[in-house]
């Protein structure tokens, strides 16, 4: 039992590294070895999941002790964003399939790599654990942006890693200074939480991305290739929010209750000024990672509601966001394969050359705007309901984000999808049959958590539980 | 007898230097060059665990203990890799002049007294001295090695001129002499602030501190290292700034580990900010390293109070750097040039993967990337300050380390996101059998 969270990081690491040092002629060879690893990888998260105990799992399990030392474990809360990540990392491969071309063994080594290091920030059951992780990820990442990218993917390459990185060297900071605290048995006291407060949100809010310290995003987003985008928008971006909800909030929770207003203020600058700025884009990239930010904001004002629903809902919105804005980057990334643009004034009716996808991208296009049968409903319901205990006006906030994200998601998709046949396009090739396989299980797995989204809920819930029950206290000393 | 095993090394070490002089002066050709440092490492591993608690003797200049003996073995140790990394053996004179110069560079780590740490200093410096001006023909080698002999003479005297001032005031130029103020006042020996000591010793233990924070290449007296190493060769810039630089650091660590307390903070602190932001938009790759040398100086020097582990931080990269050098010492240029701009690293990630693989986990170490070497001594220095209620300088620290990120990735785009126009010729001999003495 112990072994599989270690499994869970070596599986990926090995092959990623046997991938690497692979001669790089034979290229086929090299997309199923790695394919395999992948699968592999989860068919060890689903049996993970598989021996998990549901009635225990606001628990950490399967702990991995070297030493005594736990070092990796597994609870409600990071089952699913580690079986998240095994999904969408073999999709992204596929997704990859057709359109990388150069030393594809590099490409899909340090595809594993990372998909190594973002499974073990997830499973890390000590935060110097998690921190080396975290920061690892920035590695890769840096490398599959810098060699794969567009145009000017050196630029964002550049601004990734050290916009990232900054936020991260402090949250190495508030760690040393809580493992002083414990190792001098000083308590966490309201003034200590503070700057344990200040360095953990500096640090994952650069990685949500918040709303001052976004800038990053659109640039990486843009210039990364598609399977790229896919992970860093399901999973990466994820990380962020997982630290928020996993150490923020349990360990500073005074702090956080105190500068409760700006969290959700700046959430819901993110809500809104996101959804503008995506209704302004002509890149549809560009658009999809703006929605990005406007999503993240949803999540964290319901996560800072630390309301019970509010925090439950944040995570499964993470989970959908994670499938849905991976779906929207894949079909962008269909099209970009096809006609080598990504102006939207450059489509047009190409629903009738491409059916399949047109069907495909519509699902995902109503999770995005949160309509009723797809995840992105249940999640924007959840924080909304969450977000309403606390005050209307947050509410309120997340209501004008729906509106917005059905304009700027139905104007990308109508402008795209229907009207004439732009005259300019290439021939559009129907889809192949890797492409429809990704698709379809992305698709799939956006209607299953809408129409039953209770298979995360009740196991998120005992974990968010803790959390709330947690910040609850917190108010009752602070007398509200 | 008995005294023997403490000075075998500087023994074995100076008459090695006598015989080579010799068999260089009748032309013969030097045989045990390839295997002499390490085995002098391993003698000194041997002779810890053999006479482990015997050597533990002092007499009344120098003293080894197993922080003096670890420095030692990592003295020899990077000598050792410095040597196979020799691409030419065409002048011998070269070994003679690593040979001598350790022989001061251990005398200077087990000194406890401050003529032995003179005479270690002055050895240590002279045959580098001599080994940089070497290259007569070159212009930029006679600059490095004048401006070295005449910042070193400056330095030296000023040592002189404290050691002086300071015996005036003790009476003794024994380190141990610092406890003795408090056990005047019937105190524990604890070690005094350098506040407390009197003002005459007071002024010239500063004038020694100048001398040795100007060969560590602390802020205010680090102008000298870009010019120096951009005049020398790779070899030659390797070797002092790993080999030299641990010996400097080992010095300052037996001084200020139990015999005085200083504040080196406001130091470290300007020295972290100068070097790394000097470092960010170098051409030349010797002076970028430089400079990062001087921003990593910053760093020990902070962490000089935790009793071993600045040492680890100090190793973690005094080893990355080591590699860093020996990875560009293996390249050539196609006119067989050293390599010396920044720009000539251009696409060596895809003429050899595993040269550039190593080259770029070397710089994520030096760059504080975890989980890799230098992260872990970062984060006791890190530790130290957060104890010490410096939350501030620590997150200063920290932001400027993103700074060091900047360099370090600019270094890595060069290798491996720009497509290279001029071939870079690698030495197809033995480049794998360097690398792999290293592991």
């Amino acid at each position: 039992m112990a072994v599989i969270p270690f499994l869970l990081i070596f599986i990926p690491l090995l092959g990623g590294a046997v991938v690497l040092v692979w001669p790089s002629d034979n290229a086929d060879k090299v997309k199923k070895i790695s394919l395999g690893v992948a699968l592999t990888t989860l068919a060890v998260a689903s049996l993970m999941m598989g021996l998990f105990d549901y009635s225990k799992s606001n628990f950490l399990q399967m702990q991995w002790e070297p030493f005594k030392l736990p070092m990796l474990g597994v609870d409600g809360l990071s089952l699913f964003f580690v079986l998240l990540t095994a999904v969408l990392v073999p999709l992204g491969m596929l997704a990859s399939w057709l359109g990388i071309e150069k030393s594809i063994n590099r490409y899909y080594g340090l595809f594993l790599i990372l998909e190594s290091l973002i499974i073990g920030s997830f499973l890390a059951a000590n935060l110097l654990d998690f921190y080396i992780f975290f920061e690892a990820v920035l590695v890769p990442m840096f490398f599959l942006i810098g060699i794969w990218g567009g145009k000017e993917r050196i630029a964002a390459a550049f601004k990734f890693f050290l916009y990232t990185m900054a936020g991260s060297v402090l949250l190495m900071v508030g760690v040393v200074f809580l493992f002083y605290l414990i190792m001098t048995k000083q308590g966490i006291s309201e003034g200590h939480q503070h700057v344990v407060f200040w360095c953990f949100f500096l640090a994952f809010a650069v990685k949500v991305p918040m709303w001052p310290v976004h800038t990053w995003l659109p640039a990486a987003h843009v210039q990364a290739p598609t399977g790229v985008s896919m992970i860093l928008a399901g999973v990466l971006l994820k990380m962020g929010g997982y630290g928020f909800i996993r150490f923020m909030l349990p360990i500073a929770p005074i702090a956080c209750y105190e500068w409760r207003w700006l969290l959700m203020g700046l959430s819901a600058v993110a809500i809104v000024y996101g959804s503008l700025v995506a209704l302004a884009q002509t890149n549809m990239k560009r658009l999809v990672a703006y929605s990005s930010i406007a999503h993240m904001g949803v999540v964290t004002l319901g996560m800072f509601s630390a309301t019970l629903i509010g925090l439950t809902g944040a995570v499964f919105h993470m989970i959908s966001h994670g499938v849905v804005s991976a779906g929207l980057f894949f079909v962008v990334g269909i099209l970009y394969q096809r006609t080598q643009s990504l102006d939207i004034a450059d489509y047009g009716g190409v629903a009738k050359a491409m059916p399949l996808l047109a069907i495909g991208f519509l699902i995902l296009t109503c999770a995005g705007m949160g309509v009723p049968g797809t995840s992105g409903f249940i999640g924007e319901l959840m924080t909304l309901i969450g977000t309403y205990k606390v005050h209307p006006i947050w509410a309120a906030t997340i209501a004008i984000g729906l509106v917005l994200s059905a304009i700027y998601g139905l104007r990308l998709y109508g402008n795209t999808m229907f009207g004439p046949l732009n005259k300019n396009l290439p021939t559009m090739s129907k889809l192949e049959g890797v492409e429809k396989v990704v698709l379809g299980i992305l698709v799939v797995l956006t209607l299953l958590l809408g129409l039953y989204p209770n298979c995360i809920l009740k196991t998120v819930e005992k974990s968010t539980l803790k959390t709330h029950r947690w910040v609850q206290s917190v108010k009752q000393v602070s007398g509200e | 007898m008995s005294i023997l095993p403490l000075y075998l090394i500087e023994i074995i070490l100076a008459l090695t230097a006598l015989v080579s002089v010799g068999l260089i002066a009748f032309r013969k050709p030097l045989p045990f060059v390839r295997w002499f440092f390490p085995a002098l490492a391993l003698i000194t591993i041997a002779l810890f665990l053999l006479k482990g608690s015997s050597l533990w003797i002092y007499d009344h200049f120098t003293s080894k203990t197993l922080f003096k003996h670890m420095c030692i073995f990592v003295i020899l140790s990077i000598s050792a890799i410095a040597e196979c990394a020799r691409q030419c053996r065409e002048n011998p004179e070269s070994f003679v002049f690593i040979v001598l110069s350790v022989l001061g560079l251990v005398t200077m780590v087990s000194a406890k007294h401050f003529l032995t740490l003179y005479v270690g200093i002055e050895l240590a410096t002279f045959p580098v001295l001599a080994w940089i001006a070497i290259r007569r023909e070159n212009g930029l080698a006679l600059e490095g090695a004048l401006k070295l002999f005449v910042l070193s003479a400056i330095a030296s005297g000023v040592f002189l001129f404290g050691v002086a001032l300071h015996y005036c005031q003790m009476g003794s130029l024994d380190y141990w002499v610092f406890l003795n103020l408090n056990e005047a006042n019937f105190m524990p020996p604890v070690r005094p602030f350098l506040n407390d000591v009197p003002l005459i010793s007071r002024v010239g233990f500063s004038f020694i501190l100048v001398s040795l924070l100007f060969k560590v290449g602390l802020v205010p007296f680090h102008f000298w290292l870009p010019d120096v190493y951009q005049g020398s060769t790779m070899r030659q810039v390797a070797f002092m700034s790993t080999a030299m630089k641990v010996a400097a650091f080992a010095v300052l660590a037996n001084i200020f580990r139990e015999f005085l307390m200083v504040d080196f903070t406001s130091l470290a602190l300007l020295s972290i900010v100068v070097g790394f932001f000097g470092a960010l938009y170098q051409k030349n790759i010797k002076r970028l390293l430089a400079y990062s040398g001087i921003g990593h100086a910053g760093f020990i020097v902070l962490g000089i109070d935790t009793n071993f582990f600045a040492f680890g931080y100090l190793i973690g990269y005094v080893f990355s750097l080591m590699i860093v050098w020996q990875v560009l010492i293996s390249l050539r240029r196609e006119s067989d040039y050293e390599i010396e701009l920044c720009s000539d690293l251009k696409g060596l990630g895809k003429r050899h993967p595993y040269t550039a693989a190593f080259l770029t986990l070397a710089l994520l170490s030096m760059m504080g990337m975890p989980p890799l070497p230098v992260f872990w001594g970062k984060l006791i220095v890190l530790g130290l300050l957060v104890s010490k209620q410096m939350i501030w300088l620590a997150v200063l620290c920290m932001l400027m380390s993103v700074v060091a990120a900047y360099y370090t990735l600019r270094l890595i785009y060069y290798m491996y996101f720009c497509e290279d126009e001029k071939s870079l010729q690698q030495e197809d001999r033995s480049t794998k059998v360097k690398i792999g003495n290293l592991k």
